[in-house]
């Protein structure tokens, strides 16, 4: 079932071209990465997706209606994003931040009490939820707004470079986190730099360049040496994972 | 993990007590502004006679004036300054959550003058009584509550930007008052000190009942607000992610706080620090949600403004001194403290 679907959406400031042609259907449990070099348009594209952007060209919608003609509250039901910024000056405790998650649903204190226990859980933050949140680390507040977009249990899940700041194990764990968030029906969207991680965990990689769509589909057809050195304009090789036979390893 | 970030019932149980304790000040409060002041009244006179007034006939027929006193001077004079102290209390705290900001405040961004400003030409023009006050307050309120709105975000929103911004419109605006008092009629509009010191002097029933009615109504939408402003927190772009309409809940927030600013200042000119002081003792005592902060601050704010009359009218009886001069002299170190520890944490 395609739960978000682009097509031929673009985005335009002035006479600048941001993003053109961007067709994407992502279905319930797929886990799809954006990737690309810096200004390929990843961030315009998820801005679309989410609805924060108006196509100046094609459509998006979200379960089949379009996303920009959904008022705020209906939109927060069906997609959660996470930002690449979080505001760091929030005055809550973390189990209040997470709670926010549930705002949607109007239920913070009642039956969203299951959400926000299970989502504090997967992103490792459940031991930090008495702690303010303004005096956590960097990578502590990612996972806590990480752990807020889950509790906001939308079915399409918009994030952008959730691993950004994360330590080797947590962008591992955020990896399978979102692996289980799409296993359990959501259709979810990352925006990743970090090119092994969407070679280990995507399902599908979108490989942006210059705001349009230079590859699609699985990470084993999609991350050659040739395309991403290409792409990025610096040589990269992929070879075969060491360990898992099913996978690659991209260095450069 | 320290106290103040505490979750769970024992913060629960902590607020109950608080709000207990913070209504009972209220209370205490308006009591000792009933039975003290320059004309002597015997508590117990003092009961007999509000008892009387509600129909309710107990004890010995109390003198004229003692009854003339309390109720048409001390009643309506006490209710207006619970009111007053409430609407700045709440208002102070919704400008501090919405422009997430603490040290904004109804007076210091320029409302209260603008209010004061708004009060003196609807006087004026309308040679009205208190209501002309009121709606001319309330008016111009909100219409300097948008003001700043606009001037906030071209500054992007930077804390002590903004507040140098409201000092320097509210000094200006405080100028154009003491201009427009002077220059128009003055049998119908009360003295400069007035509106820019505060006294609760003249406060009639009407005062007192319409003052109370808005006020409770602005801090009604006020805490309404209170969970938008909680989801605002974490900056517009996630709040709006999570279904929150900022523009239309800070439009909302800064109309009733307009409103609710202007109509104590119609009421009772301009109480200094009230909105500034109360919301920061509301947080040490009930956590930082919106909601609990607001409700408390209000509790806060009408204790402080009935403290602070008590004193105007006693410590120099049988002369009242200006209410506001009284929470200015508690409430200018208070600012002075804040501001060096702000400074210090963005250091």
């Amino acid at each position: 079932m395609t739960l978000l679907h682009a097509s031929g959406a673009g985005f335009e400031i002035g006479d600048r071209t941001l993003l053109a042609g961007l067709d994407l259907a992502v279905g319930a449990g797929e886990l799809v990465a954006i990737v690309g070099p810096n200004g390929a348009g990843k961030t315009t594209a998820l801005g679309l997706l989410a609805g924060d952007l108006h196509p100046s060209a094609g459509s998006v919608s979200i379960t089949g209606r379009p996303v920009g003609a959904m008022p705020l509250a209906e939109r927060a039901l069906l997609r959660a994003v996470l930002p690449a910024r979080t505001e760091p000056d929030v005055p809550f405790t973390v189990r209040e931040v997470v709670e926010l998650g549930r705002r949607p649903h109007g239920d913070a204190g009642t039956g969203g009490t299951v959400a926000v226990e299970k989502a504090m859980q997967r992103t490792d933050v459940d031991t930090l939820a008495g702690r303010a949140f303004r005096e956590l680390s960097t990578g502590e507040q990612a996972r806590v707004t990480l752990a807020r977009v889950l509790a906001q249990a939308a079915p399409v899940v918009l994030l952008d470079e959730p691993t950004s700041s994360l330590d080797i194990r947590h962008g591992a764990l955020v990896m399978a986190t979102l692996r289980v968030t799409g296993d359990e029906g959501a259709a979810v969207v990352a925006v990743l730099h970090d090119l092994n991680l969407a070679a280990a965990h995507a399902d599908r990689v979108v490989v942006l360049a210059e705001g349009r769509v230079a590859a699609d589909g699985a990470p084993g057809d999609v991350l050659s040496s040739r395309l991403l050195s290409d792409v990025y304009g610096h040589p990269v090789r992929v070879i075969p994972h060491p360990l898992h036979s099913d996978s690659v390893l991209i260095v450069s | 993990m320290t106290g103040r970030t505490a979750t769970g019932p024992s913060r629960v149980h902590r607020a109950r007590l608080a709000f207990a304790l913070l209504g009972v000040g209220v209370a205490g409060f308006a009591a000792l502004n009933l039975a003290m002041g320059a004309v002597a009244v015997p508590p117990a006179d003092v009961v007999t006679i509000v008892a009387r007034k509600l129909g309710w006939a107990i004890g010995d027929e109390p003198t004229f004036q003692a009854s003339a006193v309390v109720w048409n001077i001390r009643v309506p004079r006490t209710i207006t300054g619970v009111a007053v102290g409430a609407g700045l209390g709440a208002a102070g705290a919704a400008l501090q959550g919405l422009f997430r900001n603490p040290l904004a405040d109804g007076q210091l961004l320029g409302l209260g003058p603008g209010a004061s400003l708004g009060a003196v030409f609807v006087l004026a023009g309308l040679a009205g009584g208190s209501e002309a006050s009121l709606a001319g307050g309330a008016a111009g309120g909100i219409i300097t509550a948008l003001v700043v709105r606009r001037l906030d975000a071209r500054g992007g929103g930077d804390p002590l930007r903004t507040v140098v911004v409201g000092i320097a419109l509210g000094a200006a605006l405080s100028a154009w008052v003491g201009f427009a008092v002077f220059a128009l009629d003055r049998g119908s509009v009360p003295p400069v000190e007035f509106w820019l010191l505060g006294s609760l002097t003249g406060s009639t029933g009407p005062v007192a009942v319409r003052t109370a009615v808005i006020t409770i109504i602005g801090i009604a939408v006020l805490v309404g607000s209170a969970g938008s402003l909680d989801v605002m927190a974490l900056g517009r772009s996630d709040a709006e992610h999570l279904g929150v309409d900022t523009r239309m809940v800070s439009a909302v927030v800064l109309i009733a706080t307009g409103a609710v600013v202007g109509v104590t200042v119609g009421a009772a000119g301009v109480v200094g620090f009230v909105g500034l002081v109360s919301p920061h003792i509301a947080r040490r005592v009930v956590g930082p949600r919106n909601r609990p902060v607001l409700a408390a601050s209000a509790l806060i704010g009408a204790i402080l403004v009935s403290a602070a009359d008590l004193v105007a009218r006693t410590i120099a009886s049988p002369i009242e001194i200006p209410v506001g001069l009284v929470t200015a002299s508690v409430g200018g170190p208070f600012f002075v403290w804040l501001l060096q520890r702000t400074r210090h944490a963005a250091s």
